[in-house]
């Protein structure tokens, strides 16, 4: 498997003495080509200096990684003609407008005039901004200076795209917007890092994911895999109610195969089962012949699968 | 153009030439030269002086440049690298291909092309005026000492450009590197030449008292100053001068003041008055020139120093 990004024991502290504060704990990772790996973990885990330091913007104290097959501390100039970045908390000129903007930035990224302002149209009209494009930017909503965001890192046609928080402070709508925007270009082949610690986006949009904690990775792989490490450890759970009698129901079925735990809870029986012994509870209910009032397989959230890999903070 | 410090410092000089604050100092630079010619054509009206270009303007065109050019400087520095740190602009700018140094050079470059516009319009505006205005009569002389003295002007606007361009590099807020810098021009302007004469009437203790108008006197109401009060004023003026040179003000009024500074020469009822050649006035001041130029690049270097290793999380 082919990886753009490859880091080995990355470490990053900020500040000396009895102010230093570790950022970054070691971190040895690698993320697949053409993926969308999504970067996880609460404020503070070290999510936006892990993105700091693998474009070059902040040396790690010690450490070595490659962005693409560069160096981060020797090459990040090659990284950053490679890598499209949506950093967090960015801002563009507001008196300008979005394709002055677009067309300043193009240049500094080494376009000609020429071509910087055919390649801000460009993009511009890749994120829906094209009707938009003489606007002062100071006139743009949170969402529109978010799609704007995603075009300028899109300007060099980046074979990776880095985007730190870009649904933070959107509506729902320009969130969705936002989520379709990503898939699209994920559909192009451009493999994506999105920082966020919006569970339900990573789940929604990514096929890989990173958690940290405080500066220290705690998983990272293949997100399906990920997830079916945690429903294996938690199992399935099942809510159940009946006519009859509940008790006699929850004696019955504590001896099926598989049931890890039962109880009853608002007259509701509760069973966790594990995942490969699913059938085993089906088949119970459909040979005893019982009659249900209510039957749900609860699904597991992303909160939950997450909190259960990073455990509690 | 590809070069990443020329687009910077296009983009920056634009910047600087449609602002309201570059406007407005640029329009009070003139205002005051207006004024200065104003009252001018009134003195030589009713006085008869001599209507000699430089004559006239000399003492406007230091006391203006040395009050209001630092303002320029502070201006169009105070927020060249905070202002894009805090509106979120320097993250785009960092993730581009370029060297932290290209957007230094640039912003550096744009500020010292707009000092150099100002400067060489208000000093054209000002003395076109002058003899517009009262009839100045110029000579070739005249315009190399202008010429000179635009050269000052920048160099001296620099200092300060220089000065809040570093207090701009450490400062993540824009507000607060302007108040550091105003704060510190006013201490060279107005505070320091103000100790300065406390301090020296304090070390001297009161001056020995002036003797009344001598019973011989030729012309009335002269006074007879004793040789023990040119001392007292002497000394006075040693000690306030060398308090004075910690402040870049005084380097620049001291150079000026002998770019246009006349002697008297010759025996007594013969004496001729004539003005000391401009390599002369610069060579003596050589010392005064040294120190502006050491300060602008002392600043300029700090503020490298310090935006490069500056870490933006």
């Amino acid at each position: 498997m082919e990886y753009v990004i490859e880091t080995e024991n990355l470490t990053k502290i900020y500040g000396k003495g009895k102010e230093a504060v570790k950022a970054l704990d070691n971190v040895s990772l690698k993320v697949p080509k053409g993926s969308v790996c999504g970067l996880l973990g609460h404020n503070g885990a070290g999510k936006t200096t892990l993105i700091s330091v693998l474009v070059g913007l902040t040396l790690p104290t010690s450490g070595s990684g490659k962005v693409l097959g560069y160096d981060i501390i020797k090459e990040s100039i090659n990284i950053r003609k490679r890598v499209g970045l949506l950093p967090e908390g960015f801002g563009f000129y507001d008196d300008m407008s979005a394709l002055e903007n677009l067309i300043y930035l193009g240049q500094l990224d080494g376009f000609s005039l020429k071509d910087a302002i055919s390649k801000a149209k460009e993009t511009l009209d890749k994120v829906g901004l094209s009707n938009e494009m003489n606007k002062k930017v100071a006139a743009f909503s949170r969402g529109m200076k978010q799609r704007l965001g995603v075009a300028q890192a899109l300007l060099k046609d980046p074979e990776l795209l880095i985007l730190d928080e870009p649904t933070v402070g959107i509506d729902p709508y320009g969130a969705k917007g936002f989520r379709e925007l990503i898939t699209s270009l994920s559909k192009e082949g451009i493999t994506t890092m999105i920082s966020t610690h919006l569970l339900h986006e990573v789940g929604m949009i990514c096929d890989y994911a990173i958690i940290l904690k405080r500066g220290k990775l705690l998983s990272y792989g293949d997100l399906k895999e990920m997830v079916q490490k945690v429903i294996d450890k938690i199992g399935l759970t099942y809510e159940i109610s009946i006519k009859g009698n509940i008790m006699d129901l929850m004696e019955k079925m504590k001896n099926i195969e598989g049931v890890r735990k039962i109880y009853i809870e608002d007259n509701k029986l509760i069973i966790n089962i594990s995942p490969n012994k699913r059938e085993n509870i089906l088949q119970f209910l459909r040979e005893g012949g019982i009659i249900l009032e209510y039957f749900n397989e609860r699904t597991i959230g992303w909160e939950e699968i997450f909190m259960e890999i990073h455990g509690s903070v | 153009m590809s070069n990443p410090t020329l687009i910077i410092s296009k983009k920056e000089l634009r910047d600087h030439l449609t602002s309201k604050k570059f406007i407005i100092i640029v329009a009070l630079l003139i205002l005051f030269y207006l004024a200065l010619n104003s009252f001018s054509r009134t003195t030589i009206a009713r006085y008869g002086f001599q209507t000699r270009l430089l004559r006239q303007l000399s003492s406007g065109l230091v006391s203006n440049i040395s009050f209001i050019a630092p303002i320029l400087g502070i201006a169009l520095a105070y927020d060249a690298l905070a202002g894009e740190r805090e509106k979120g602009s320097l993250k785009l700018l960092l993730s581009r291909p370029i060297y932290r140094e290209n957007v230094v050079n640039g912003k550096i470059l744009g500020g010292f092309i707009a000092i150099s516009i100002a400067m060489i319009i208000t000093t054209i505006v000002g003395s076109v005026s002058a003899i517009v205005i009262w009839g100045a009569a110029p000579v070739f002389e005249d315009l190399s000492r202008l010429i000179v003295f635009i050269l000052l002007s920048i160099l001296f606007t620099m200092c300060y450009y220089s000065l809040s361009l570093f207090f701009s590099s450490i400062s993540n807020k824009s507000s607060r590197s302007a108040i550091i810098s105003i704060s510190i021009w006013i201490f060279f302007t107005i505070v320091l030449p103000m100790i300065s004469s406390l301090i020296a009437f304090s070390i001297l203790g009161p001056p020995p008292s002036l003797p009344g108008p001598p019973t011989n006197a030729t012309t009335p109401g002269q006074i007879q100053i004793s040789e023990e009060y040119r001392n007292y004023i002497r000394k006075a003026n040693e000690i306030s001068s060398s308090i004075n040179a910690w402040s870049i003000n005084y380097h620049f009024t001291t150079v000026s003041n002998r770019l246009f500074q006349t002697i008297t020469m010759g025996p007594s009822g013969q004496q001729q008055t004539r003005e000391i050649s401009i390599l002369d006035a610069l060579s003596s001041s050589a010392i005064n020139i040294f120190i502006m130029i050491f300060f602008t690049a002392l600043f300029i270097i700090l503020s490298y120093i310090s935006f490069t290793r500056k870490e933006e999380r």
